[in-house]
């Protein structure tokens, strides 16, 4: 549910589960950060920071290092797939305070889908590949270094 | 980090004198994140406006969201208005991986301790 204390048990549970999914530490720390963005997206924009309304997070392994977290909400209809993200290096360079979260998803994930959910809500399915992910990594602390 | 941290935020301040420069330093523990966001901008503004240069200890900072990163960002554009800085000291390896994947290590300056953050503040001349 939505409401005070829905991200921090979020975050407990999906500690529990990504270490069977992917191994390297960081790698878990930017899933959960492409997870925790798009739920924080559904909560401020869905439902309007209104406390009560259901945000359902499910996640399995699709096949060896590929996982998918599907988010399930009873908000308007919102396909953010379809929304272009900004470019974060831009962004950091005008020093904008909002606008990285749909980027942060789409460089981390490798595919995300919406579907319409029959009776209103959406489902927001977010593709990880442990690869891509480790690939990410790399790139960002080789450019840095 | 235990747990219960991945929601709270706790953060110590204090005033430093550097080469008769002040120097506001604020160290955060926790995670920035939804819950703890609004905290994260109070505690870093009050900071700010103790000195022009500002320090932010991120090094038990376990996680930090796109709104935390925002909320840097325009922090140090402050300080930059003010005639300042704002310096990072220590960022956990998380924090650092996200600063790097957000473009915002171009934007903000970091430093591995305090005194190395200080190294190029000079003296003001009467």
């Amino acid at each position: 549910m939505s409401g005070p204390g829905a991200l921090g048990r979020l975050v407990t549970r999906m500690r529990e589960i990504l270490p069977a999914v992917i191994r390297k530490p960081e790698e878990r720390a930017l899933a959960l950060l492409a997870v925790e963005e798009a739920a924080v997206n559904i909560l401020e924009h869905g439902y309007q920071n209104e406390a009560g309304r259901p945000l359902t997070i499910r996640m399995s392994v699709v096949e060896d290092d590929r996982f998918q977290v599907i988010l399930r909400d009873r908000a308007p209809l919102a396909d953010i797939t379809r929304i272009a993200p900004g470019d974060l290096k831009e962004l950091a360079r005008r020093r904008a305070s909002r606008g990285r979260g749909l980027a942060l998803m789409r460089l981390l994930t490798t595919e995300m889908i919406h579907r319409p959910r029959p009776g209103g809500g959406n489902d927001l399915v977010l593709l990880f590949d442990a690869n891509h992910l480790t690939r990410v990594v790399e790139e960002h602390f080789r450019n840095a270094a | 980090m235990p747990r219960d941290l991945d929601s709270h935020l706790i953060s110590m301040s204090r005033l430093r004198l550097h080469n008769g420069q002040d120097v506001s330093c604020v160290r955060f523990r926790g995670s920035v994140r939804k819950s703890t966001e609004d905290s994260f901008r109070q505690r870093l503004d009050e900071s700010g406006r103790r000195a022009a240069h500002l320090l932010v200890d991120l090094s038990e900072v376990e996680y930090l969201c796109s709104s935390g990163l925002g909320i840097l960002l325009e922090q140090s554009a402050t300080q930059e208005r003010q005639g300042g800085w704002l310096r990072l000291i220590s960022p956990s390896q998380t924090v650092s991986m996200i600063l790097r994947l957000s473009g915002a290590a171009a934007s903000l300056a970091w430093f591995p301790a305090e005194d190395e953050a200080l190294d190029d503040l000079r003296g003001q001349a009467a």
